[in-house]
């Protein structure tokens, strides 16, 4: 069965592994396989996400030219499968003339790097505050939920909005906003899964034979948590990519040489009106596929890991 | 109940007191609005008068002390930039952003309801994954384009409605206004509810008490809407009391697509000019709402699941 | 220093006195409604949209251009600028003379009255003076920049329809000035307590030809025509103002009839707006100056030739085309009044390898490393204009890294506090007067961050701003441009344009100095 494993499904193994303790790894892995080959959005969802990071990752060699420096004498030239498009530019120029393709290729590796960092830092952060909170109790949890009611009662954008304007823009800076402000779903998951399992007998049995909290969080419950953090991160990097696009509609994305897909988007939106529909027609193209993919691929997670998680 | 809503009441003031501190923390970081107030052609010695004069030269901590004593008499001040008690201006402005939320959580429902409905009764069948396609399309689209697009298709080019700002009173002319700016804020949201219907009303379709229902001979319908539906509903309605944090977010971004008079477009522009009282204020008052909607929703749960007690 | 009667002023504003006052009574019409008006009383309704809406409408608290065009119509300015020689020309104040170098004589239009009905006089010309000139008004501070720029001492009140405003120096520009400030009735303004300062605030009271009506803000300000209006009747029976930030909302209402004038159309978009057959473009060369600074005090770009190095490099004629469809023009001059430019001025040319040789002169061949600031959407184009003019910096050498900031940031913050990077993009709007023009880059002006400090453009100002003879500000003037030219503390990059849609229906024609001014437009029949 191992030979027939394809490669993308080893995204999911460790973690199912861990979860799954004493299930045999290879049966698991074929119970994966033939779930996701069950359902065809989600197998689409593989393909497409696949496609997605080998762009990211070969993008210097993919890219037929810089995506950030154009010549102006280029600027605004359609599709070259269109009259009067020019074959270098498979996909057409902006109008300062950078390639459209180029920038999309590239715009991968800034979006997914926006994408899957925020959402790293924020269940990093969200997952410790959660165990904490739910392990001890008491009045940390207090302290940690009320911080935590505090972030959604603020609306996200107004947050992002208030602290780019500060900090300025820039990608570190996006990346910390995104997912400083996106810890709370995390924390209140994990939490809530941390509730249940410390009544547990093989937790009361780990604190019995007198084993240290920090092992006992880690070690023992942390691990079966993780498939609802695998969910709502799945789910989370797509809205993450959507921020981006939101937030460079407001100007507070990156800076505008540097291609993400978001702001290729938001740049282009007032050329809806004149016709030059391959400036935003791309990129928008682009975000849709890889947000689809990853719902979709998400949906299926959940189904697969855990139906009852109500995310 | 009257206890449980006077304790949830009273944990709303940390909730505050934290957002406000955190408001005024972000804002101060960049310096003061004393800058942005004065017209080009102000002095340096100017600017430095008006910045002691109106107290912008102490620390923020001393500035947010001082918004609070004034606050708790039900003082929210006046706004820098338009002279006018922050209060008054938010009020104004409140009806216009509630009649869009509303709206579009309206039409989030009403089309989410049938589609999950009928994609988890058809479950893997075309219908089903129609609906689930379109549902995760309109997920990946974004807000700001899926906005302008429908302006360009629906106001300019068929001319069926009207192209953005809000009504002038009279309800036809209010509806027509609203219906463009309340599709595109509700689309998210239609598509994140599709799915949740559908993954809780499969859930709830599985269980004894729906087998019995299906065993007494009720038809399908009645076992559908009346039975399980109610029951799949109670994370739904969850999710809608935290929704309404994201659509008040959301709605920055429709609203200045649209020239939406609401809140959102007062809180960004108050943003951009540092005012602060304006900032603050608005913050305040929607994490108001968001708290308050959310106990709402609370105690909803108890009509939905009899189980539930308060305590 | 020119003087003109109320006769000839009439003249030159275009418009007929005799108007039937009856007639403009009429109440308001829907611009379709058939409607058998006398040629003279104003009908019909006007939409204006506005990329933002006005904060307050206080004279002496709002500081936008949409709160300028809203005030120019419920107000008078004392005085009118010309829109082609944009000279200062009677308008409220009828005429003026110098009594001395230190003394203005003005007279105001006889017979005009404020929407409350209490008359503009000299003690109305005298109480506005002055609230335009204080430090605080109701406690709230307020810059005085009149105070400044005029070196202000006193008003007097001569007669009822004269004063006189007494300087401690010589005032060159106070008539610039003046087109810029209201005339305010006592009645409705004396009372600075905090209720009236906010009532005021959204319920503005003047003599201009609209009358306030109402203001739900963010949504829509609604003026009408105001009957009694003592000079060229308007005519158009109602004026909407909205505020409409999204461009492509903007343009889309314009071609449905929506609205009838639309601001800040992107030149790309140009063609698009007269495409739908309903609307046309209107466009002039303005005053907005668009230029990057150069912070002088960094290494390298203290040195004259690297910052002439600088603007040579900069591919002007390139930008124009594929940004500016054309449109634009590089700076001959940062003097925009044309009486008052230089005569040989010329735009530094586009030319790489002398901009190369400069380099290798400043012993920087190589080139160097910069941070260049730009705001976002402030300006037509100007993130993208910051990213062309990057890449033709990079092409002499420099490694540029390009920042696009968020305006409450970039002037919130880095130009408040004078730090903004290396290379920093801004525009100024112009006063219209060269004297002012030049304080852009003089060492004391506050938001210039440039650190220029040269003695022989300071010892130049200085003289100009001495001097009232006009043949003699002349010489000054070519002389601090020259200066500025071969000395550059900017590059230099163009004078905005601004484009305006309008709809056909209506006659109006846009002005060079930003402002939307209803006061002669028409309904087209």
């Amino acid at each position: 069965m191992d030979e027939r494993l394809k490669p993308e499904t080893a995204v999911g193994v460790p973690a199912l592994g861990r979860e799954l303790g004493a299930v045999a790894r290879r049966r698991a892995r074929s119970r994966l396989v033939s779930s996701l080959r069950a359902n065809g959005l989600a197998s689409f969802g593989v393909l497409v996400l696949l496609l997605v990071c080998l762009s990211a990752i070969f993008a210097d060699v993919l890219a037929p030219h810089n995506p950030r420096v154009g010549d102006l004498m280029d600027s605004k030239l359609p599709p070259a499968f269109l009259p009067g498009g020019d074959p270098r530019f498979i996909l057409g120029t902006d109008e300062l003339g950078r390639d459209i393709l180029s920038r999309v290729i590239h715009g991968s590796r800034i979006s997914l790097l926006v994408g899957f960092t925020a959402v790293a830092l924020a269940g990093f952060i969200g997952v410790v505050l959660g165990l904490v909170s739910g392990f001890y109790g008491g009045r940390i949890d207090d302290v940690i939920m009320r911080i935590a009611d505090i972030q959604l009662a603020v609306p996200f954008i107004l947050l992002a909005i208030a602290v780019l304007a500060v900090l300025g823009p820039g990608i570190q800076n996006l990346i910390l906003t995104l997912g400083v402000a996106g810890w709370v779903t995390y924390g209140r998951v994990v939490r809530g899964q941390v509730i249940s399992l410390r009544e547990k007998e093989f937790i009361e049995a780990a604190h019995c034979i007198g084993v240290p909290n920090l092992v006992i969080m880690f070690r023992h419950i942390l691990p079966n948590t993780l498939a609802a953090v695998i969910v709502v991160g799945s789910f989370a990097v797509a809205s993450t990519i959507l921020a981006e696009a939101a937030l460079s509609f407001l100007g507070l994305g990156v800076p505008p040489d540097i291609p993400t897909w978001g702001g290729m988007v938001a740049a282009g939106r007032d050329q809806i009106l004149t016709g030059q529909w391959w400036v935003y027609t791309f990129p928008g193209l682009a975000i849709m596929l890889t947000v689809l993919a990853i719902n979709a691929l998400g949906d299926w997670l959940r189904d697969y890991l855990d139906p009852r998680l109500k995310i | 109940m009257g206890v449980y809503i006077i304790r949830r009441l009273l944990q709303t003031i940390p909730v505050l007191l934290g957002v406000t501190a955190l408001v005024y923390f972000i804002l101060f970081q960049t310096g003061d609005p004393t800058f942005l107030m004065v017209s080009t052609d102000a002095s340096r010695e100017e600017v430095e008068r008006i910045r002691r004069e109106l107290g912008f030269d102490q620390p923020w901590y001393i500035q947010y002390l001082q918004f609070l004593g004034r606050a708790v008499r039900g003082d929210f001040g006046v706004s820098l930039r338009q002279g006018q008690p922050v209060f008054d201006l938010i009020l104004e402005r409140y009806p216009a952003t509630l009649e869009l939320t509303f709206a579009a959580m309206f039409i989030a429902l009403a089309l989410a309801l049938p589609l999950g409905v009928i994609s988890a009764t058809r479950r893997n069948s075309a219908v089903d994954n129609l609906a689930m396609a379109f549902a995760l399309v309109g997920q990946s689209t974004p807000v700001f384009f899926l906005g302008i697009m429908l302006l360009f298709v629906f106001g300019g080019l068929l001319g069926w409605f009207p192209i953005g700002g809000r009504g002038r009173g009279e309800p036809i002319d209010e509806l027509r206004h609203l219906v463009l700016p309340a599709i595109t804020l509700g689309t998210f949201s239609v598509a994140r509810n599709a799915r949740l219907v559908r993954s809780t009303l499969l859930e709830v379709l599985g269980q004894d008490y729906v087998r019995t229902a299906r065993a007494k001979g009720l038809t399908e319908r009645v076992v559908i809407w009346h039975h399980a539906l109610k029951n799949a509903l109670i994370p739904v309605v969850t999710v809608v009391g935290l929704e309404f944090g994201t659509l008040l977010g959301g709605a920055v971004i429709t609203e200045t697509v649209f020239a939406w008079p609401g809140v959102g477009s007062l809180v960004i522009k108050a943003i951009g000019q540092k005012d602060f009282p304006v900032v603050v204020g608005t913050v305040t008052i929607l994490s108001a709402s968001f708290v308050l909607i959310n106990l709402v929703v609370d105690l909803l749960y108890g009509y939905l699941d009899p189980r539930v007690r308060y305590r | 220093m020119g003087k003109l009667s109320r006769r000839e002023f009439l003249g030159l504003v275009g418009g007929s006195a005799v108007a039937s006052v009856a007639a403009a009574c009429a109440p308001a019409q829907a611009p379709s409604a058939p409607s058998a008006p006398t040629p003279s009383g104003p009908r019909g309704e006007v939409t204006i949209l506005q990329g933002v809406d006005a904060n307050t409408l206080d004279p002496d608290f709002r500081n936008s251009v949409p709160e300028f065009n809203i005030n120019a119509h419920i107000f008078d300015m004392f005085l009118w600028r010309d829109p082609k020689t944009l000279d200062p020309k009677p308008w409220i104040i009828s005429e003026w003379r110098n009594v001395d170098d230190l003394t203005w004589e003005f007279k105001l239009v006889r017979g005009a009255k404020f929407h409350d009905g209490t008359p503009v006089n000299a003690e109305a010309a005298k109480f506005s003076i002055e609230r335009h000139t204080k430090e605080r008004v109701g406690g709230k501070p307020i810059v005085p920049a009149l105070r400044r720029l005029i070196n202000f001492e006193k008003v007097e009140v001569v007669d009822e329809y004269t004063f006189r405003i007494k300087t401690t120096a010589p005032a060159a520009t106070i008539l610039d000035e003046l087109t810029s400030y209201e005339i305010m009735p006592p009645s409705v303004y004396a009372d600075e307590s905090a209720e009236n300062l906010a009532k005021v605030a959204a319920k503005p009271v003047g003599s201009g030809p609209y009358r306030f009506v109402e203001w739900v803000k963010d949504q829509r300000l609604v003026m009408e025509a105001n009957p009694d209006y003592w000079g060229p009747k308007p005519q158009i029976q109602r004026l909407i103002w909205k505020p409409v930030p999204e461009l492509s909302t903007r343009i889309l209402a314009l071609q449905r009839g929506e609205a009838d004038i639309i601001v800040n159309v992107a030149p790309d978009q140009m063609a698009n707006v007269e495409r739908s057959g309903n609307a046309r473009i209107c466009r002039i060369k303005g005053g907005r100056n668009i230029f990057v600074g150069i912070r002088t005090d960094r290494p390298y770009l203290s040195d004259k030739r690297v910052r002439q190095a600088l603007n040579y490099a900069v591919n002007f004629d390139a930008i124009n085309r594929a940004i500016l469809n054309g449109i634009g023009e590089r700076t001959r001059t940062i003097v925009t009044r044309p009486s008052e430019q230089p005569p040989n001025a010329k735009p530094y040319p586009y030319d790489p390898d002398k901009a190369r040789q400069l380099l290798k002169e400043a012993g920087v061949p190589e080139g160097f490393k910069v941070v260049m600031d730009s705001p976002n959407g402030r300006y037509i184009k100007d993130k993208e204009i910051a990213q062309a003019i990057a890449q033709d910096l990079q092409r002499i050498g420099l490694q540029v890294e390009l920042k696009v900031l968020d305006w409450a940031l970039y002037a919130g913050d880095m130009l408040a506090k004078r730090q903004p990077d290396d290379l920093f993009f801004l525009g100024l709007g112009s006063p219209f007067n060269a004297q002012s023009e030049f304080n852009y880059i003089h060492p004391d002006f506050s938001l210039n961050s440039t650190y220029w400090v040269n003695q022989e453009f300071i010892r130049l100002y200085d003289e100009l701003r001495r001097t009232l003879d006009r043949a003699k500000r002349q010489e000054l003037i070519n002389r601090l441009w020259e200066v500025a030219y071969d000395d550059p503390p900017w590059i230099y990059v163009w004078h905005q344009v601004d484009i305006y849609g309008v709809s056909n229906r209506l006659e109006w024609n846009c002005r060079p100095d930003e402002r939307i001014l209803l006061h002669e437009a028409r309904l087209r029949s």
